[in-house]
């Protein structure tokens, strides 16, 4: 009788877990190794956080370039969680989550501003909302960033 | 000043230690914490359900039927139920205890019986109707005495107040389930050897009735060979001895003790007027 009750008491959720890390593992690689390869592009494209401008820059154009990426949790990296938060300290499954939210929110500003011709990004700002209902634990855990800047297309010369 | 663009540096982002990592420390730190919780709060239930007296027990739980933990009760008083309280009487001669024994007949089809609190033993229609003999009723009888008297039924309820103590704590954390399972398999051990030490009572029982205890692991025997022993390695998680090791366990003691295991066997027919040949 017992064995059918293991199988779906302790096998299942095992078997969640594993796919659940596997998967979400072999995103998260390839997400890295994406956003490395499109930083490494965008290297020399000028991206700051100053709210002013160059003395010499004589601006043509400007536009608000505001884009947003959402980054879902995997069930492996809540599961962990879950069980650090008993005993706390740093949440490290969750770092590589916030780190690719920020660098990818802000790949989507400077690769539009890029592609609508703009020359430059300045005063590049971040927001993150969070759209897991901590409350109650339940919800779909993910995170949210909102990267905004002003694109620059500058005078030519 | 010239500037050069660089690549940042993500590093500092993202700790680099592998999450499988962090995960095995979680799991075995936490689950060895719970498990030694678990036991510490089990062995303090325990030390409180010693200092219950059979008769505050008796107060407690005397009246007590419990329809909701047994399906449904026969309530006709058959001669078989006589039988059975004049068989339960014959064993309790052989043991002083402060206990009144009620004995209830359930409907249940699974051959089992069951001890709770004050003193009520539910035998199912199962085990009566494929019982071959008194001796092996006997038996079984003798190891729910067991429970008894090792006050299993209120180490039981303990046990559980324990593991529901850890669960809460989990509960909190929000990881309810592994709370759960760890103090569960934490106190299977514990179930295992209950039933070994009321599986020794019960023999001594059965050899100061009969003065033999043949037959007396029959009813194991039948489960055996109709379930068979399942497979090795969940059957670690169960909250019973496997059947077979039962058996031996019963042999050796017999040989050890020096009682006969073959011995004239009273036959189980209440209810039938014809005696049995």
């Amino acid at each position: 009788m017992g064995e059918f009750t293991l199988l779906v008491n302790i096998g299942l959720p095992l078997t969640v877990l594993v796919i659940a890390y596997l998967t979400g593992s072999y995103l998260e690689r390839r997400h890295f190794a994406d956003i490395r390869k499109r930083e490494a592009r965008m290297q020399r494209f000028p991206t700051t956080t100053f709210e002013t401008l160059p003395d010499d820059w004589e601006v043509a154009d400007c536009e608000l370039m505001a884009e947003s990426v959402v980054v879902s949790l995997d069930y492996f990296k809540r599961v962990i969680a879950g069980l650090r938060a008993i005993i706390g300290g740093r949440i490290t499954t969750y770092e590589p989550l916030l780190d690719r939210a920020r660098r990818e929110a802000v790949l989507r500003v400077t690769e539009k501003a890029k592609a609508e011709g703009f020359d430059a990004v300045i005063n590049l700002r971040l927001e993150t909302s969070r759209l897991a209902n901590s409350d109650s634990g339940q919800g779909i855990g993910g995170v949210e960033i909102l990267a905004f800047g002003t694109a620059l297309l500058r005078t030519q010369r | 000043m010239k500037f050069e663009p660089r690549p940042a540096d993500h590093s500092v982002n993202v700790t680099a230690r592998h999450p499988l990592a962090d995960a095995t420390i979680l799991v075995l730190g936490l689950g060895g914490v719970l498990l030694l919780v678990t036991i510490v709060l089990a062995f303090f239930a325990d030390a409180l359900v010693a200092r219950i007296s059979v008769k505050t027990e008796m107060r407690w739980f005397g009246g007590m039927s419990l329809p909701t933990v047994v399906d449904e009760f026969e309530t006709t008083s058959t001669s078989e139920e006589q039988a059975l309280s004049d068989l339960l009487e014959r064993l309790t001669q052989h043991w002083e205890s402060d206990y009144t024994f009620r004995m209830r007949i359930s409907d249940s089809a699974a051959p089992n019986a069951l001890a709770f609190p004050g003193g009520l033993i539910v035998v199912t229609r199962g085990l009566l109707d494929n019982v071959e003999s008194e001796n092996e009723l006997a038996f079984v009888l003798a190891h729910e005495l067991g429970h008894f008297r090792n006050r299993d039924h209120l180490r039981g309820l303990g046990r559980g107040a324990a593991v529901s103590l850890v669960v809460g704590a989990m509960t909190s954390g929000g990881s309810g389930g592994f709370g759960f399972g760890v103090a569960d398999i934490a106190l299977r051990g514990f179930g295992r050897e209950q039933e070994t030490d009321a599986d020794v009572f019960a023999l001594s029982m059965v050899y100061a009735e009969y003065g033999h205890v043949g037959e007396s692991w029959r009813f194991f025997e039948r489960i055996q060979s109709a379930y068979g022993d399942g497979n090795a390695v969940l059957n670690y998680l169960e909250t019973h001895p496997l059947p077979s090791s039962r058996i031996d366990d019963l042999k050796r003691l017999a040989r050890e003790r020096d009682w006969p295991t073959e011995g004239t066997l009273v036959p189980w027919n209440p209810g039938s007027d014809t005696p049995q040949d």
